[in-house]
């Protein structure tokens, strides 16, 4: 595990350098299309290189049950909410408190500022691009561990952006709680569905639908800064 | 002192009807109408596969007309747009077999009730801007397509929904000879629909919140008006591509209306050139034409050497992914401003060859 971490960390500055570098500048359109091509080529590589069938995960944690106020718990569930805290936490002490954090949020806040200020925009890119191949990895490892692997991994890439943008894009207390809102509305509304509508699939749509309303009502999302511009 | 009559030097333009004139001048008037003339002559030549490309090519470049209407106007952002493209295929297909409506007329209605949705789904989006717009539109994409698996009575859920063929006057176009026509009919009067609209008021508004929104609010542009309107004229290109879509294959079922499409058509208006119309053309040969030459690649391969090694034959499937989105990628690299631009400065080159400058 710590190689494939160390492998995305190398994997994320190169895609960056060599792929989005010659972007920066460009239109957000073309720099969203490029990503989405890249997310193309990596699926079908994935696809292609592993095959399309679901692998069991070596197992990191030992695989018990403990009882927790009366509610049997699988170890791998609490170990992964023992990861994701710990990571949130890194995070948030990252970019409100480390340099490199917070020449982070002013290169999300201003570019041309930020450079004028002597930050090394490409170098932040990079490293961003570094830390969330990283910290996906890390999400990806605790999903893999949760429900075995698979090429259809890929699908969380889709769930992520609800919950992204419900939180706003530059809060992450903001992405937490939107995780958690998208989770357990997915999960209310299996339910719902499930005993009492009897509609079929409504916990893949709900998110979306949930989505459409909050940015009717805020379109920065529930803790987004808002952007004021002047002339 | 002499008479003599000046020839004007240089390329200017006295006067605003001069300005805005669709073709800037007689030889690409001419060449434009004999273009499209020499595409009319198509089907004497050309045999079904590529009869049939060329309609595929048709029916993307509506589409793809329209997402440039939202993307390369004024500058909103879409990732659903192949969600319209299936309601208007699905409309089209509805109201022309259960209800009394000549597929004729059905065309364009299913282009009109695209639009509506449109307008309803560009409402929320006038407000949102960057990646917030993006998901709201990938939101849409999800919720449209929920709906088509979800609406029996619309879609015929997990059976196919069956779209008669084209008729007019009570002849009926059968065969991709006659539909090739139907399709060529369709896109010209699009494409010179949206060189309009780049004339008029209206699309001069679109542009002018792409480059600046604040100032074109200042101006007097009402952006929630014009970028809601956008997405509806967008929708209602969709829908005619997607309605001419499902009259060419005669039933349309519930699958390839997802992302992967929407992501393509976006891929045509990109690698075509932003804002450009002639480049949107360029940009849907260009996606219709890479998926079937990787085809051909492989068809090229199979049997060789590299065959055997990298064993394409289970694989052709990814590979072609990885080809098209390799290929994005070099593009937006490579060619930022699209083919049209490229396509500008090689006019540009021979204009005045030999002397560059």
């Amino acid at each position: 595990m710590p190689i494939a971490l160390v492998f995305m960390f190398g994997f994320g500055v190169a895609v960056q350098v060599v792929v989005l570098r010659p972007l920066i500048g460009e239109p957000i359109i073309s720099v969203i299309m490029v990503t989405i091509a890249l997310s193309m080529i990596f699926q079908a590589a994935t696809k292609w290189i592993f095959g399309v069938n679901l692998q069991p995960f070596p197992q990191v944690f030992a695989a018990s049950a403990i009882t927790l106020l009366g509610i049997q718990i699988q170890t791998v569930y609490l170990m992964s909410l023992a990861v994701s805290i710990a990571m949130i936490s890194g995070m948030a002490w990252f970019f409100s408190a480390s340099k490199y954090g917070l020449a982070m949020r002013a290169t999300a806040f201003n570019q041309q500022v930020a450079q004028s200020l002597g930050i090394s925009v490409k170098n932040v890119f990079a490293v961003a691009w570094a830390i969330s191949a990283t910290v996906s990895t890390v999400a990806g490892v605790v999903v893999a561990i949760v429900n075995g692997v698979s090429a259809g991994l890929a699908a969380y890439g889709i769930k992520v952006f609800p919950a992204v943008i419900l939180g706003g894009l530059d809060s992450i207390g903001g992405a937490v709680l939107g995780g958690i809102i998208i989770g357990l509305l997915e999960n209310i509304s299996h339910f719902v569905d499930a005993e009492y509508l009897h509609w079929g699939n409504l916990y893949e749509i709900a998110p979306f639908y949930v989505l459409i309303i909050i940015l009717m009502i805020k379109p920065y999302g529930l803790f987004g800064t808002e952007d004021i511009e002047r002339i | 002192m002499t008479t003599q009559t000046l020839i004007p030097a240089g390329d200017f333009r006295t006067s605003y009807a001069a300005d805005t004139t669709i073709f800037p001048t007689l030889t690409s008037r001419n060449v434009a109408i004999i273009g499209v003339g020499l595409v009319a002559l198509a089907p004497f030549f050309l045999g079904q596969y590529w009869l049939s490309i060329l309609i595929q090519i048709g029916i993307s470049a509506i589409a793809a007309l329209g997402l440039n209407v939202l993307v390369g106007f004024t500058g909103q952002i879409s990732i659903g747009h192949a969600a319209f493209f299936g309601l208007g295929a699905f409309t089209s297909a509805y109201l022309s077999n259960k209800l009394p409506i000549p597929v004729f007329f059905a065309i364009p209605l299913s282009g009109v009730v695209t639009a509506l949705v449109g307008l309803i789904f560009g409402l929320p989006a006038a407000r949102l801007k960057g990646l917030y717009l993006a998901i709201a539109t990938l939101a849409a994409q999800y919720i449209l397509l929920d709906f088509f698996a979800r609406a029996e009575w619309f879609t015929g859920g997990s059976v196919p929904a069956i779209a008669e063929p084209f008729s007019i006057f009570g002849y009926v176009v059968r065969g991709d000879h006659s539909y090739f026509y139907v399709v060529l009919i369709y896109m010209v009067v699009s494409f010179v629909l949206v060189t309009n609209l780049a004339r008029t008021r209206d699309g001069r508004a679109l542009v002018a919140i792409r480059d600046h929104y604040l100032s074109a609010e200042i101006m007097g542009i009402n952006l929630t008006k014009y970028r809601t309107l956008s997405f509806g004229i967008a929708a209602f290109f969709a829908g005619v591509a997607g309605a001419l879509y499902a009259h060419y294959n005669q039933v349309v079922s519930n699958e390839g209306f997802g992302v992967d499409r929407s992501i393509i058509f976006l891929a045509m208006v990109i690698i075509g050139g932003l804002g450009s119309v002639m480049g949107t053309l360029m940009g849907a040969t260009f996606m219709v034409l890479l998926p079937e030459s990787t085809e051909w690649l492989s068809a090229m391969l199979r049997g060789s050497t590299i065959d055997q090694l990298l064993a394409l034959q289970n694989n052709i499937a990814f590979l072609r992914e990885v080809a098209i989105g390799f290929i994005i990628i070099i593009f937006l690299m490579f060619e930022p401003d699209g083919l049209a631009h490229r396509w500008r400065q090689i006019k540009t080159y021979w204009k005045l060859y030999p002397f560059s400058h």
